[in-house]
């Protein structure tokens, strides 16, 4: 069993629950439409959605199952809250509830910050978004004893992007993509939100001259 | 609806603070010869201070006052005094991005008795905590101010 040093702070994936949760709102649907269409009389119609309802039903069976399978994904931070120009340790632990066979996967993590811009025109409103930084990391990861670990270093840089901000119509957000190579199908990749505060990394709090730019 | 008012001063201690932080703002303002009349005792009610954060870009327009203030004025529309505005250590700080820009303001509004609201203001920068040397310069992460 993985035990990893002692977290600032751990974040621990939602998906499934979420997953789960439209599942089931499928399965109802489907089951909805064909109470329809059985009272309606249609034979064509009640036996395109029975094969629908089929399919819904066995996406939901083959979802419950893979949430039986695992755990949901932690993400142990060594320091939190994440400042401007830090660099935290990430160890990733995933749990198996059921026997599954030692072996090595890679583990890509992907870093974006994300600026997006909700405007109106007429009675439309739309939302622009533009990546302003991204960083991809790739590690190996290995399953032992049920549970998979990885750990990688999370730089969140000084210059680029800024702090998380949410201000109505105007947004800045730090996202962290976790995917694991053939280690669920259903959890392909998990999507992470860090909060990045106003706030410098103490190796770089109140230097006159930065790598940033020139002197005064 | 307001104009900008030629006797009102703002003079600030420093025009960069960091969130957490304050910045201290004396006004003064001295009315002109053409308000040092009877006709214009009493029209002045007070100077109402405010920090103001706008948005600016591809957006609609995001703004807010995050601290305000007062300044009792005298009767002839005369006040002096200092204000210190307190930045939330939640604030945005000032940035200049790709489809966004926040910029700050330390804006004084003259309440005018059945007039149009004069408003002087000046631009300041708010910095992450530690930044104070790091982003008073020309930065990705903040706006320039006019001398800096």
């Amino acid at each position: 069993m993985v035990h990893p040093a002692p977290a600032a702070h751990v974040m621990v994936d939602d998906t499934s629950s979420s997953v789960a949760g439209c599942g089931g709102a499928l399965l109802v649907g489907s089951l909805l439409a064909f109470v329809f269409a059985a009272s309606s009389g249609s034979t064509v119609f009640m036996v395109i959605l029975g094969l629908f309802l089929l399919l819904a039903l066995a996406v939901v069976t083959w979802t419950i199952l893979e949430i039986r399978r695992w755990e949901p994904m932690e993400l142990h931070f060594s320091n939190w809250p994440l400042e401007l120009g830090s660099s935290t340790t990430v160890p990733v632990i995933r749990r198996a509830k059921q026997a599954v066979p030692d072996a090595s996967y890679k583990l890509e993590a992907e870093l974006e910050c994300e600026e997006s811009a909700t405007y109106t025109v007429g009675t439309d409103t739309r939302t622009d978004t533009r990546e302003v930084h991204e960083d991809e990391i790739v590690v190996e990861g290995h399953l032992r004893d049920r549970t998979f670990s990885a750990t990688f270093e999370l730089d969140i840089p000084l210059e680029r992007g800024a702090p998380s901000m949410d201000l109505g119509n105007n947004k800045v957000e730090w996202k962290l993509d976790i995917d694991v190579d053939d280690l669920s199908r259903l959890m392909a990749k998990i999507a992470f939100t860090l909060d990045v505060v106003p706030a410098l990394d103490s190796k770089h709090r109140n230097i006159q001259d930065t790598p940033l730019g020139g002197s005064r | 609806m307001s104009s900008h008012d030629p006797n009102l001063a703002i003079r600030l201690e420093h025009d960069i603070a960091e969130v957490g932080s304050s910045f201290l703002c004396s006004l003064k303002r001295s009315p002109s010869d053409g308000e040092s009349n009877d006709k214009t005792v009493g029209q002045v009610r007070a100077i109402r201070i405010s920090l103001r954060m706008t948005t600016e870009g591809r957006g609609d327009t995001d703004q807010r006052d995050y601290a305000t203030a007062e300044l009792d004025v005298d009767e002839y529309g005369m006040a002096s005094g200092d204000v210190r505005l307190h930045v939330p250590s939640d604030a945005p700080i000032s940035y200049d991005g790709e489809l966004i820009r926040v910029l700050w303001q330390i804006e004084a509004r003259t309440d005018i008795k059945f007039g149009v609201d004069q408003r002087s203001s000046a631009p300041v920068l708010v910095v992450p905590i530690g930044g104070k040397g790091v982003y008073d310069r020309p930065h990705p992460l903040t706006m320039t101010l006019p001398g800096v």
